[in-house]
Protein backbone atom coordinates (compact mmCIF):
# COMPACT_ATOMS: atom_id res chain seq x y z
CA UNK A 1 0.00 0.00 0.00
CA UNK A 2 1.29 3.46 -0.89
CA UNK A 3 1.15 6.80 0.81
CA UNK A 4 -1.88 7.71 2.95
CA UNK A 5 -3.78 10.67 1.50
CA UNK A 6 -6.81 11.15 3.72
CA UNK A 7 -10.09 9.87 5.10
CA UNK A 8 -13.67 10.77 4.32
CA UNK A 9 -16.83 9.84 6.17
CA UNK A 10 -19.90 9.27 4.05
CA UNK A 11 -23.33 9.25 5.69
CA UNK A 12 -25.36 6.19 4.64
CA UNK A 13 -28.23 8.51 3.68
CA UNK A 14 -26.29 9.90 0.71
CA UNK A 15 -27.12 8.55 -2.71
CA UNK A 16 -25.02 6.08 -4.65
CA UNK A 17 -24.55 8.80 -7.27
CA UNK A 18 -23.17 11.18 -4.62
CA UNK A 19 -20.69 8.53 -3.50
CA UNK A 20 -19.52 8.16 -7.13
CA UNK A 21 -19.28 11.93 -7.40
CA UNK A 22 -17.33 12.27 -4.09
CA UNK A 23 -14.79 9.73 -5.30
CA UNK A 24 -14.51 11.36 -8.70
CA UNK A 25 -14.04 14.85 -7.26
CA UNK A 26 -11.11 13.55 -5.24
CA UNK A 27 -9.56 12.01 -8.37
CA UNK A 28 -9.92 8.47 -7.06
CA UNK A 29 -9.04 5.93 -9.78
CA UNK A 30 -9.91 2.72 -7.99
CA UNK A 31 -12.40 1.70 -5.30
CA UNK A 32 -12.25 -1.46 -3.19
CA UNK A 33 -14.34 -2.70 -0.30
CA UNK A 34 -12.41 -3.51 2.87
CA UNK A 35 -12.96 -7.22 3.53
CA UNK A 36 -11.89 -7.29 7.20
CA UNK A 37 -12.70 -4.02 8.93
CA UNK A 38 -16.00 -2.28 9.76
CA UNK A 39 -16.57 1.41 10.44
CA UNK A 40 -16.95 2.80 13.98
CA UNK A 41 -20.22 4.60 13.35
CA UNK A 42 -23.17 2.53 12.01
CA UNK A 43 -24.44 5.59 10.10
CA UNK A 44 -21.21 6.29 8.24
CA UNK A 45 -19.02 4.59 5.66
CA UNK A 46 -15.35 5.43 6.11
CA UNK A 47 -13.33 6.03 2.97
CA UNK A 48 -9.55 5.69 3.27
CA UNK A 49 -7.68 7.19 0.34
CA UNK A 50 -4.09 6.28 -0.45
CA UNK A 51 -1.74 6.14 -3.41
CA UNK A 52 -0.82 2.87 -5.08
CA UNK A 53 1.23 1.82 -8.08
CA UNK A 54 0.51 -0.41 -11.04
CA UNK A 55 2.19 -1.21 -14.34
CA UNK A 56 0.56 -0.14 -17.58
CA UNK A 57 2.34 -1.67 -20.57
CA UNK A 58 5.45 -2.16 -18.49
CA UNK A 59 5.59 1.38 -17.12
CA UNK A 60 4.95 2.13 -13.43
CA UNK A 61 1.94 4.38 -12.95
CA UNK A 62 0.77 5.90 -9.65
CA UNK A 63 -2.96 6.09 -8.92
CA UNK A 64 -5.34 6.89 -6.07
CA UNK A 65 -7.21 4.09 -4.36
CA UNK A 66 -10.17 4.44 -1.98
CA UNK A 67 -10.98 1.69 0.50
CA UNK A 68 -14.61 1.68 1.60
CA UNK A 69 -15.06 0.54 5.21
CA UNK A 70 -18.72 -0.39 5.69
CA UNK A 71 -20.74 -0.26 8.93
CA UNK A 72 -21.04 -3.68 10.50
CA UNK A 73 -24.66 -4.42 9.47
CA UNK A 74 -23.86 -3.61 5.83
CA UNK A 75 -20.60 -5.56 6.00
CA UNK A 76 -22.49 -8.66 7.22
CA UNK A 77 -24.84 -8.57 4.22
CA UNK A 78 -23.22 -10.54 1.38
CA UNK A 79 -25.83 -9.16 -0.99
CA UNK A 80 -24.98 -5.55 -0.15
CA UNK A 81 -21.24 -6.21 -0.42
CA UNK A 82 -21.83 -7.83 -3.84
CA UNK A 83 -23.80 -4.76 -4.87
CA UNK A 84 -20.97 -2.44 -3.81
CA UNK A 85 -18.50 -4.67 -5.65
CA UNK A 86 -20.49 -4.27 -8.86
CA UNK A 87 -20.60 -0.52 -8.24
CA UNK A 88 -16.83 -0.43 -7.83
CA UNK A 89 -16.27 -2.51 -10.99
CA UNK A 90 -18.21 0.02 -13.06
CA UNK A 91 -16.39 2.93 -11.38
CA UNK A 92 -12.98 1.32 -11.81
CA UNK A 93 -13.43 0.48 -15.49
CA UNK A 94 -14.15 4.11 -16.25
CA UNK A 95 -11.67 5.79 -13.89
CA UNK A 96 -8.84 3.31 -13.98
CA UNK A 97 -8.88 1.25 -17.19
CA UNK A 98 -10.07 3.95 -19.55
CA UNK A 99 -7.99 6.73 -18.00
CA UNK A 100 -4.81 4.67 -18.32
CA UNK A 101 -5.68 3.55 -21.84
CA UNK A 102 -6.07 7.20 -22.86
CA UNK A 103 -2.78 8.01 -21.19
CA UNK A 104 -1.08 5.12 -23.02
CA UNK A 105 -2.61 6.32 -26.25
CA UNK A 106 -1.22 9.82 -25.63
CA UNK A 107 2.20 8.21 -25.19
CA UNK A 108 1.96 6.50 -28.60
CA UNK A 109 0.81 9.75 -30.10
CA UNK A 110 3.72 11.55 -28.49
CA UNK A 111 6.22 9.00 -29.86
CA UNK A 112 4.81 9.29 -33.36
CA UNK A 113 4.88 13.07 -33.28
CA UNK A 114 8.49 12.83 -32.12
CA UNK A 115 9.40 10.51 -34.98
CA UNK A 116 7.68 12.70 -37.56
CA UNK A 117 9.15 15.95 -36.26
CA UNK A 118 12.36 15.66 -38.28
CA UNK A 119 10.44 14.85 -41.43
CA UNK A 120 8.39 18.04 -41.32
CA UNK A 121 9.44 21.13 -43.29
CA UNK A 122 11.34 23.66 -41.15
CA UNK A 123 8.84 26.41 -41.91
CA UNK A 124 6.52 28.58 -39.88
CA UNK A 125 3.55 26.47 -40.97
CA UNK A 126 4.86 23.35 -39.28
CA UNK A 127 7.15 24.61 -36.53
CA UNK A 128 7.61 21.98 -33.80
CA UNK A 129 6.00 22.30 -30.36
CA UNK A 130 7.15 20.92 -27.01
CA UNK A 131 6.17 17.26 -27.00
CA UNK A 132 5.23 17.21 -23.31
CA UNK A 133 2.39 19.62 -24.18
CA UNK A 134 0.76 16.86 -26.23
CA UNK A 135 0.68 14.47 -23.31
CA UNK A 136 -0.51 17.15 -20.91
CA UNK A 137 -3.25 18.07 -23.34
CA UNK A 138 -4.51 14.51 -23.73
CA UNK A 139 -4.38 13.75 -20.02
CA UNK A 140 -6.74 16.68 -19.54
CA UNK A 141 -8.88 15.53 -22.48
CA UNK A 142 -9.02 12.01 -20.97
CA UNK A 143 -10.27 13.39 -17.68
CA UNK A 144 -12.98 15.46 -19.31
CA UNK A 145 -14.07 12.44 -21.40
CA UNK A 146 -14.45 10.36 -18.25
CA UNK A 147 -16.45 13.13 -16.61
CA UNK A 148 -18.73 13.20 -19.66
CA UNK A 149 -19.32 9.46 -19.53
CA UNK A 150 -19.98 9.69 -15.77
CA UNK A 151 -22.80 12.15 -16.38
CA UNK A 152 -24.32 9.67 -18.80
CA UNK A 153 -24.06 6.81 -16.29
CA UNK A 154 -25.34 8.78 -13.30
CA UNK A 155 -28.55 9.57 -15.18
CA UNK A 156 -29.75 6.10 -14.27
CA UNK A 157 -32.35 6.29 -11.43
CA UNK A 158 -30.56 3.66 -9.35
CA UNK A 159 -27.93 6.28 -8.52
CA UNK A 160 -30.61 8.38 -6.80
CA UNK A 161 -31.13 5.72 -4.15
CA UNK A 162 -29.32 6.13 -0.85
CA UNK A 163 -26.86 3.52 0.42
CA UNK A 164 -29.25 2.89 3.30
CA UNK A 165 -32.15 2.31 0.90
CA UNK A 166 -30.04 -0.04 -1.22
CA UNK A 167 -29.17 -2.03 1.88
CA UNK A 168 -32.83 -2.23 2.86
CA UNK A 169 -33.89 -3.36 -0.62
CA UNK A 170 -31.39 -6.22 -0.74
CA UNK A 171 -32.14 -7.19 2.88
CA UNK A 172 -35.86 -7.28 2.11
CA UNK A 173 -35.26 -9.34 -1.02
CA UNK A 174 -33.24 -11.80 1.00
CA UNK A 175 -36.05 -12.10 3.52
CA UNK A 176 -38.60 -12.80 0.77
CA UNK A 177 -36.36 -15.45 -0.79
CA UNK A 178 -35.79 -17.09 2.59
CA UNK A 179 -39.55 -17.34 3.17
CA UNK B 1 -12.49 -8.45 -50.27
CA UNK B 2 -13.47 -4.81 -50.38
CA UNK B 3 -16.28 -3.04 -52.14
CA UNK B 4 -15.92 0.53 -53.43
CA UNK B 5 -18.78 2.62 -52.04
CA UNK B 6 -17.67 6.08 -53.13
CA UNK B 7 -15.15 7.85 -55.34
CA UNK B 8 -14.57 11.55 -54.63
CA UNK B 9 -12.39 14.48 -55.67
CA UNK B 10 -10.99 16.70 -52.93
CA UNK B 11 -9.76 20.18 -53.87
CA UNK B 12 -6.12 20.78 -52.88
CA UNK B 13 -7.00 24.40 -51.97
CA UNK B 14 -9.11 23.21 -49.04
CA UNK B 15 -7.44 22.97 -45.64
CA UNK B 16 -6.28 19.52 -44.66
CA UNK B 17 -8.87 19.63 -41.86
CA UNK B 18 -11.66 19.60 -44.38
CA UNK B 19 -10.31 16.30 -45.64
CA UNK B 20 -10.29 14.94 -42.05
CA UNK B 21 -13.91 16.08 -41.59
CA UNK B 22 -14.91 14.73 -44.97
CA UNK B 23 -13.57 11.30 -43.99
CA UNK B 24 -15.38 11.44 -40.65
CA UNK B 25 -18.63 12.37 -42.37
CA UNK B 26 -18.33 9.18 -44.40
CA UNK B 27 -17.70 7.16 -41.21
CA UNK B 28 -14.21 6.25 -42.38
CA UNK B 29 -12.24 4.48 -39.65
CA UNK B 30 -8.95 3.84 -41.40
CA UNK B 31 -7.14 5.67 -44.18
CA UNK B 32 -4.31 4.66 -46.48
CA UNK B 33 -2.29 7.22 -48.38
CA UNK B 34 -1.19 5.70 -51.67
CA UNK B 35 2.57 6.13 -52.06
CA UNK B 36 3.00 4.98 -55.68
CA UNK B 37 -0.02 5.62 -57.83
CA UNK B 38 -0.92 9.34 -58.17
CA UNK B 39 -4.34 10.93 -58.47
CA UNK B 40 -5.66 11.21 -62.02
CA UNK B 41 -6.26 14.97 -61.47
CA UNK B 42 -3.49 17.57 -61.02
CA UNK B 43 -5.48 19.77 -58.58
CA UNK B 44 -7.53 17.22 -56.74
CA UNK B 45 -6.86 14.47 -54.29
CA UNK B 46 -8.73 11.28 -55.12
CA UNK B 47 -10.55 9.66 -52.23
CA UNK B 48 -11.78 6.13 -52.78
CA UNK B 49 -14.01 4.89 -49.98
CA UNK B 50 -14.25 1.14 -49.55
CA UNK B 51 -16.10 -1.21 -47.29
CA UNK B 52 -14.11 -4.09 -45.90
CA UNK B 53 -16.22 -6.38 -43.75
CA UNK B 54 -17.90 -4.09 -41.22
CA UNK B 55 -15.29 -1.36 -41.41
CA UNK B 56 -15.01 1.54 -43.83
CA UNK B 57 -11.63 2.62 -45.12
CA UNK B 58 -10.42 5.27 -47.56
CA UNK B 59 -7.61 5.21 -50.07
CA UNK B 60 -6.13 8.66 -50.69
CA UNK B 61 -4.25 9.45 -53.87
CA UNK B 62 -2.21 12.66 -54.14
CA UNK B 63 -1.58 14.59 -57.36
CA UNK B 64 1.61 13.50 -59.10
CA UNK B 65 3.69 16.60 -58.17
CA UNK B 66 2.59 16.35 -54.55
CA UNK B 67 3.50 12.70 -54.40
CA UNK B 68 6.99 13.53 -55.61
CA UNK B 69 7.49 16.42 -53.16
CA UNK B 70 10.02 16.11 -50.38
CA UNK B 71 8.06 16.77 -47.20
CA UNK B 72 4.44 16.42 -48.25
CA UNK B 73 4.30 12.59 -48.35
CA UNK B 74 5.63 12.61 -44.76
CA UNK B 75 2.93 15.06 -43.72
CA UNK B 76 0.33 12.79 -45.29
CA UNK B 77 1.81 9.76 -43.53
CA UNK B 78 1.50 11.72 -40.28
CA UNK B 79 -2.09 12.59 -41.17
CA UNK B 80 -2.77 8.89 -41.80
CA UNK B 81 -1.26 7.84 -38.44
CA UNK B 82 -3.15 10.49 -36.48
CA UNK B 83 -6.43 9.62 -38.15
CA UNK B 84 -5.88 6.00 -37.17
CA UNK B 85 -5.24 6.93 -33.52
CA UNK B 86 -8.35 9.06 -33.29
CA UNK B 87 -10.57 6.47 -34.88
CA UNK B 88 -9.78 2.75 -35.18
CA UNK B 89 -7.21 2.52 -32.36
CA UNK B 90 -9.08 4.35 -29.62
CA UNK B 91 -12.46 2.90 -30.71
CA UNK B 92 -11.26 -0.65 -30.18
CA UNK B 93 -10.27 0.03 -26.59
CA UNK B 94 -13.11 2.26 -25.49
CA UNK B 95 -15.86 0.10 -26.94
CA UNK B 96 -14.79 -2.99 -24.97
CA UNK B 97 -14.63 -1.03 -21.72
CA UNK B 98 -17.95 0.73 -22.41
CA UNK B 99 -19.53 -2.72 -22.72
CA UNK B 100 -18.08 -3.82 -19.35
CA UNK B 101 -19.40 -0.68 -17.65
CA UNK B 102 -22.86 -1.08 -19.21
CA UNK B 103 -23.03 -4.72 -18.09
CA UNK B 104 -22.13 -3.83 -14.51
CA UNK B 105 -24.65 -0.98 -14.36
CA UNK B 106 -27.27 -3.40 -15.68
CA UNK B 107 -26.33 -5.95 -13.03
CA UNK B 108 -26.87 -3.29 -10.34
CA UNK B 109 -30.18 -2.33 -11.92
CA UNK B 110 -31.38 -5.93 -12.00
CA UNK B 111 -30.43 -6.42 -8.35
CA UNK B 112 -32.30 -3.33 -7.23
CA UNK B 113 -35.28 -3.01 -9.55
CA UNK B 114 -35.50 -6.60 -10.83
CA UNK B 115 -35.69 -5.28 -14.39
CA UNK B 116 -33.06 -5.09 -17.12
CA UNK B 117 -31.72 -2.03 -18.86
CA UNK B 118 -31.11 -1.68 -22.58
CA UNK B 119 -27.42 -2.64 -22.23
CA UNK B 120 -26.64 -2.12 -25.90
CA UNK B 121 -28.01 1.42 -25.80
CA UNK B 122 -26.13 2.25 -22.58
CA UNK B 123 -22.88 0.86 -24.09
CA UNK B 124 -23.41 3.04 -27.17
CA UNK B 125 -24.12 6.13 -25.03
CA UNK B 126 -21.00 5.64 -22.87
CA UNK B 127 -18.89 5.04 -25.96
CA UNK B 128 -20.37 8.07 -27.72
CA UNK B 129 -19.88 10.39 -24.73
CA UNK B 130 -16.17 9.50 -24.55
CA UNK B 131 -15.60 9.51 -28.30
CA UNK B 132 -17.46 12.78 -28.89
CA UNK B 133 -15.59 14.47 -26.08
CA UNK B 134 -12.25 13.27 -27.41
CA UNK B 135 -12.67 13.77 -31.15
CA UNK B 136 -15.40 16.31 -31.75
CA UNK B 137 -15.60 18.56 -28.69
CA UNK B 138 -14.60 22.11 -29.73
CA UNK B 139 -11.98 22.36 -26.97
CA UNK B 140 -10.54 18.89 -27.43
CA UNK B 141 -10.82 18.19 -31.14
CA UNK B 142 -7.55 17.08 -32.71
CA UNK B 143 -7.09 20.42 -34.47
CA UNK B 144 -6.81 22.12 -31.06
CA UNK B 145 -3.89 19.91 -30.16
CA UNK B 146 -0.50 21.59 -30.27
CA UNK B 147 1.38 20.57 -33.43
CA UNK B 148 -1.72 19.54 -35.37
CA UNK B 149 -2.40 23.13 -36.29
CA UNK B 150 -0.63 22.78 -39.61
CA UNK B 151 -3.70 20.81 -40.73
CA UNK B 152 -5.25 24.27 -41.07
CA UNK B 153 -3.13 24.76 -44.18
CA UNK B 154 -4.25 23.52 -47.56
CA UNK B 155 -2.34 20.78 -49.34
CA UNK B 156 -1.45 23.35 -51.97
CA UNK B 157 0.10 25.71 -49.38
CA UNK B 158 2.00 22.84 -47.84
CA UNK B 159 3.19 21.76 -51.28
CA UNK B 160 4.33 25.30 -52.12
CA UNK B 161 6.12 25.57 -48.76
CA UNK B 162 7.77 22.29 -49.55
CA UNK B 163 8.82 23.56 -52.98
CA UNK B 164 10.21 26.88 -51.60
CA UNK B 165 12.28 25.09 -48.96
CA UNK B 166 13.73 22.63 -51.42
CA UNK B 167 14.54 25.42 -53.89
CA UNK B 168 16.24 27.46 -51.15
CA UNK B 169 18.19 24.46 -50.06
CA UNK B 170 19.28 22.99 -53.38
CA UNK B 171 19.16 25.72 -56.01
Amino acid sequence: MGEYVGRLSININVSLGSLWFYLESRNVNKVVIHDLKTSYDPYYIEVDIHTDETHVYGEPVKYLQAVLILPEHMFRSNEFVDLMDTFSKAYNTLHFDIVFIISDWAKHLQEDIESFKDKMPPSKAVSPIPIEKVREFYTAVGKSCVKNASQEILRNPLFNLSLKKLYEIVAEKKKITAR
Amino acid sequence: MSEVIGHYKFDVNQPLWRLWEFLEKHSVENIYVEDKEPSQYPDYVEVIIRKRGRSIEALIKLPKDYLEAYYLPHIMRFFETMYYYFHAYIDDFIDGYAEDIAMNINKLHEEIFSTSLDVENLRREIFRSIKNCMCYHPNNAPRKTPFFYFFDYSLKTLYETDYRIIRRRFV
